[in-house]
């Protein structure tokens, strides 16, 4: 068992460690174990990280039906998760919640997304979405605002209705295939043909059910009520990671299950994704529009943000695919660090709807200013991240003469700073007329998490060639066609 | 090569000067002053060449290259900057305005060291919101002026970008493609990026904001401003055409004329003086459109003085402003013998400024006339020469003014502090009158020309003009003064340029009406079923029901209120996978 296997290993295994340290302590210090178990495994995400850029690839089969492999792509989508979950705990150290339940199921989600993200066979990753949707429906259950157990229930059997569709498809293509082995999998659809109706079928069954779960219109209505109800760090997990670990499945499934041949064969596949992506983008950012809440808003343009990541991954360029990579990990980074300001000001403030936000910036101006940077960056002007992922894609999109994705790239630009500005027009240009808790119910720590969010979505902004060269050799076998 | 210190752009070391002074006023004058000095060394000692390149996008940027060019503006950017620190902090100014003022100064720099277009913009952009900030500082007044400046000043950089994108196009696209190389593409490019890059030069006609702004806001503030935004466009402005532009020329020659010639019926010390910023921004201009060695080298000498001189009159206005409460020169107070700090500063910026033999700016205005001679283009030298003389005759009103008329009583003289900044730049004006040879080793080309300043023809022709403007004043001034008595022509001037402006503002006032209005009933009659659907909901119903339906909807936000909506979604899942499947199957 090389180090590169050892540390994929350990960073599924050890959050699950430290849920079970948390339940078996009887001491009321689950944060703290968290904590302790969060950074273990972010010191390993990072050496896994480093091993990737240096040796390249590794895989490890365990079993039939449960196989591990990472490359430096899977290894972005586990370091979006693994500085999410960790600065989020910045934030849950005062605020809550403190419960042990809350954070079992906080650790048991980070593993489910690692478990998604580096699992190198198709049941496997199914097992780990289970296990993904069960964490979630538990992180949301975790408040006392009403209505929250009915959400968790709703979204525990929407999701896994997208899950079990996906299993159908995994199951149809193991029929036809006789494997469940990515990889394997890959060249025998080959040769069965990427025209037959059944593999069409399997395919449309997983695109289907993972859709689902990255919560594409029309199928996006459990994150919008999972997200408004539950508490704020679990709302930025929600929209930053849970869509994301959906995008890596489909991701792996299109480019290594299926190929590019597959959608080059499929015509009427490829496009209904894409146009579909465009009118998740364009209803999102238009129903965005509608929103007074911040929380409600936040949702609708996670949705139109997901509808741009996937569009982009279907021009399956390696320009567009590295631009959906960047928006992705770039997005998960600047919402969920919105969602928290979002909570910051609803503690200090009791602010929730656009009405309320007024002047805030003459009271808290280093949260403003957080707020005003994670605006720029979720607008994607120049140079944040926002600006970068935007800006690939669409190069991408001209470069495969497909200039409706390009030209829906600026229309979300727009749309976006349409439904930005008037938040910003109030925080700054407001008068102050609401209740002020006073500084001392935010702690240094939950500010400190969202200004460098607001500086991370910059400097990833500023050294996004590094990124590109560091994904360049993954990012270019994954879109290769296969040889034989 | 550049080696690793010298690879750090110095505007980072203002920036974080910037930072430390909202700790305190006395954090940022020590933190201010240190990273102005490390800045001028850094200037000083950087070996010509470039920088590491960094790839943003496609572009490969350069966030270091220094020329003599660079070198020379650079230098009085971040020379300047030291005393306009010392000033603004020995004026009463407060953290945030020693903050901004840094940050404004900050981005000046970065422009002038970076060596591609996409930089400079970055630098011009920083430079137009640090400095917008700081005039709404000051509050009152400057408010309104501050969104004026604002607005002309994102229009100016709207213009640039747009040139550069055009230029792009034009050149076709390389990752050098950004890089300075031989200027812009003529045509259409070189007209957006001139008039972008005229703006902030203050040229005829999009000049208003310039002594509008200038005279509003704190006076160390003004002493700021007053160094960088013009003189970094003129700085531009030869990145945009190094081979030289006879328009621009031509432009920077009426721009003399014009600019001093407002500045005589100027009443107000700092309008007064921005004028005259337009006329010495007018020759460097001047210089840099003739475009031959000596043009260039001259107007980059004059550039680095006029930052000297122009921000000691500042300095001088300001002064007097704090004294007396008000810039009208009829009104305030009176400098002379019992003021010798303020008097004497006033005097050696004055001479610097009208080219007394001995100043600076004798030295580098005779070059840009030189030049002008060189080159063949007579009238232009004639503009310079009239404008030459406007400056003597309006410079004779501003020490009339300030010394005999107004007020009865003598102000009190500059503090020490304030003295401690002012001398240092009274004194590189004679330095560098007498002493210019240093100076013109930091000059671009400067192997390709000569010149001697103390020539006899340059005596001469300075005599001549002194006399000239002399007689000018001593007949002229019963006249100047019943011509502009008070504040008339501002009444007379601002109906001609403002209603233009102002119709102009109306007309994108009305379109942007019209768009807002188009807008908002294409809302109101397409999107309110999808944009409000709670609202359109309720209208159906009866009133009780509405409003516990309201209520409902408006516990989970962004739904329509109707339970946890299960059903739809299961049928969402059944329809998508229906239409997918009708796509994939039996769509090929």
């Amino acid at each position: 068992m090389s180090l590169a296997v050892g540390s994929m290993l350990a960073v599924i295994i050890l959050p699950v460690v430290g849920a079970l340290a948390i339940t078996l302590e009887d001491r009321e210090r689950p944060w703290l174990l968290a904590t302790g178990a969060l950074s273990l495994t972010a010191v390993l995400t990072g050496a896994l990280a480093t091993i990737m850029i240096l040796d390249g690839p590794a895989t490890y089969r365990v079993a039939p039906g449960l196989a591990f492999r990472s490359d430096t792509l899977s290894v972005t989508i586990g370091l979006l998760d693994i500085v999410l979950t960790l600065g989020i705990l910045a934030y849950t150290r005062t605020a809550g919640p403190h419960s042990e339940r809350f954070y079992v199921a906080y650790l048991l989600f980070t593993t489910a997304v690692f478990g998604v993200v580096l699992s190198g066979d198709l049941v496997g990753t199914f097992l780990f979405l289970l296990l993904l949707i069960w964490a979630t429906g538990r992180l949301v259950e975790c408040t006392e605002k009403a209505g929250v157990a009915s959400a968790a229930r709703g979204y525990r059997r929407t999701a896994t209705l997208g899950a079990l569709l996906y299993l159908a498809g995994v199951v149809t293509a193991a029929w036809l295939a006789g494997s469940t082995n990515a990889d394997r999998l890959g060249v025998r659809l080959a040769t069965v043909g990427h025209t037959d109706s059944l593999v069409v079928t399997s395919f449309v069954l997983m695109s289907v059910g993972l859709a689902l779960l990255v919560a594409l219109i029309p199928l996006h209505g459990w994150l919008v009520e999972t997200h408004a109800r539950a508490t704020d760090p679990v709302s930025a997990l929600i929209s930053g990671v849970l869509p994301a670990a959906a995008v890596y499945a489909f991701l792996r499934v299109l480019f290594d299950v299926f190929t590019i041949d597959f959608l080059a064969v499929n015509p009427g596949i490829t496009s209904g994704i894409i146009y579909g992506a465009l009118v998740s983008l364009l209803i999102g950012n238009l129903l965005a529009y509608a929103q007074r809440d911040i929380k409600g808003m936040l949702a609708y343009s996670t949705i139109s943000q997901f509808g741009l990541v996937v569009a982009g991954l279907l021009v399956a360029t390696e320009t567009a695919v590295f631009g959906s990579v960047i928006q992705l990990f770039g997005h998960g980074i600047v919402k969920g660090a919105f969602c928290l300001v979002a909570g910051i000001i609803a503690i200090r403030f009791d602010a929730r709807t656009i009405d309320e936000f007024g002047g805030l910036a003459d009271r808290a101006p280093l949260v403003a200013g957080a707020f005003a940077g994670l605006a720029v960056a979720m607008i994607g002007l120049p140079p944040t991240v926002g600006f970068v992922g935007k800006w690939y894609i669409a190069v991408g999109a001209l470069e495969q003469g497909l200039w409706i994705v390009a030209a829906f790239v600026v229309i979300s630009t727009l749309l976006t700073l349409g439904y930005m500005i008037p938040f910003l027009d109030r925080v700054y240009f407001g008068t102050f007329d609401g209740t002020d808790h006073g500084p001392q119910t935010v702690t240094r720590a939950m500010v400190l998490a969202v200004v460098l969010a607001a500086v991370l979505s910059l400097a990833i902004g500023l050294g996004s060639v590094t990124f590109e060269s560091l994904l360049r050799e993954a990012i270019e076998q994954l879109v290769a066609a296969p040889v034989g | 090569m550049i080696d690793a210190i010298h690879a750090v752009p110095p505007a980072v070391s203002l920036w974080l000067g910037a930072a430390f002074a909202l700790w305190g006023r006395r954090a940022g004058l020590v933190a201010g002053v240190a990273a102005c000095g490390f800045a001028t060394w850094w200037a000083l000692t950087v070996p010509a060449g470039t920088g590491r390149s960094w790839t943003f996008l496609e572009f490969a940027i350069l966030p270091v290259a220094v020329d003599p060019a660079s070198r020379v503006t650079g230098l009085a950017f971040a020379a300047f900057g030291l005393v306009a620190v010392g000033y603004l902090a020995a004026t009463g100014g407060d953290r945030r305005h020693l903050a901004l003022a840094l940050a404004y100064a900050g981005a000046a720099i970065w422009a002038v060291f970076a060596g591609d277009w996409l930089g400079l913009l970055i630098g011009w952009e920083l430079m137009a919101l640090a400095s917008t900030l700081l005039v709404w500082l000051h509050g009152g007044d400057a408010v309104r002026v501050g969104f004026r400046y604002a607005l002309v000043h994102a229009i100016g950089g709207g213009l640039l970008a747009a040139g550069l994108a055009l230029h792009v196009v034009t050149q076709g696209f390389s990752p050098e493609v950004v890089h300075f190389g031989d200027g812009i593409s003529s045509g259409l490019p070189a007209l957006a990026v001139g008039l972008g890059v005229g703006i902030n030069a203050a040229i005829i006609g999009v000049h208003v904001w310039l002594p509008d702004t200038y005279a509003s806001p704190h006076v160390g503030v003004s002493v700021v401003l007053s160094a960088y935004t013009t003189k970094l466009a003129v700085y531009a402005a030869y990145r945009a055409f190094p081979e030289g532009n006879l328009t621009l020329a031509y432009v920077g020659g009426v721009m003399a004329v014009f600019g001093a010639g407002y500045a005589l019926a100027q009443k107000d010390a700092r309008r007064l003086l921005a004028y005259h910023i337009q006329a010495q921004v007018g020759y460097i201009l001047a210089g840099i459109g003739v475009g031959s060695a000596l043009g260039v080298a001259g107007a980059f000498a004059h550039l680095f003085n006029n930052v000297l001189f122009k921000g000691l009159l500042f300095m001088v206005a300001g002064l007097i402003i704090l004294r007396a409460g008000t810039g009208k020169l009829d009104n305030s107070g009176r400098l002379g013998r019992e003021t010798p700090l303020a008097a004497g500063a006033f005097v050696v910026a004055a001479a610097s400024i009208t080219a007394v033999p001995g100043t600076n700016g004798f030295v580098s205005k005779g070059m840009v006339l030189d030049a002008a001679l060189e080159g063949g283009h007579t009238p232009l030298r004639w503009l310079l020469l009239l404008g030459a003389v406007g400056t003597i005759v309006s410079f004779c009103k501003f020490g009339y003014y300030a010394s005999r008329r107004g007020d009865s009583r003598s102000l009190s003289d500059a503090s020490p502090p304030q003295a401690a900044t002012m001398a240092p730049v009274a004194i590189a004006c004679l330095v560098i009158g007498l002493w210019y040879a240093p100076l013109f080793d930091l000059l671009p080309a400067s192997d390709e020309w000569s010149t001697d300043p103390y020539s006899q023809r340059h005596l001469f022709e300075k005599v001549a003009l002194f006399a000239v403007g002399a007689t000018a004043f001593v007949l002229g001034h019963p006249l100047l003064e019943r011509l502009d008595g008070g504040v008339d022509v501002d009444t007379v001037r601002d109906p001609l340029v403002f209603d233009g402006t102002r119709r102009l503002v109306d007309g994108v006032a009305a379109v942007f009406a019209t768009v807002a209005s188009t807008d908002r009933s294409v809302r109101r009659r397409l999107f309110a079923v999808l944009l409000d659907p709670v609202e359109t909901i309720a209208r159906v119903l009866p009133e009780s029901t509405a409003t516990r339906y309201r209520e409902r909807s408006r516990e989970v936000a962004g739904t329509i209120g109707i339970g946890p909506n299960r059903r739809y979604r299961y049928l969402a899942v059944v329809l998508c996978l229906a239409v997918a499947l009708l796509v994939g199957v039996s769509g090929r």
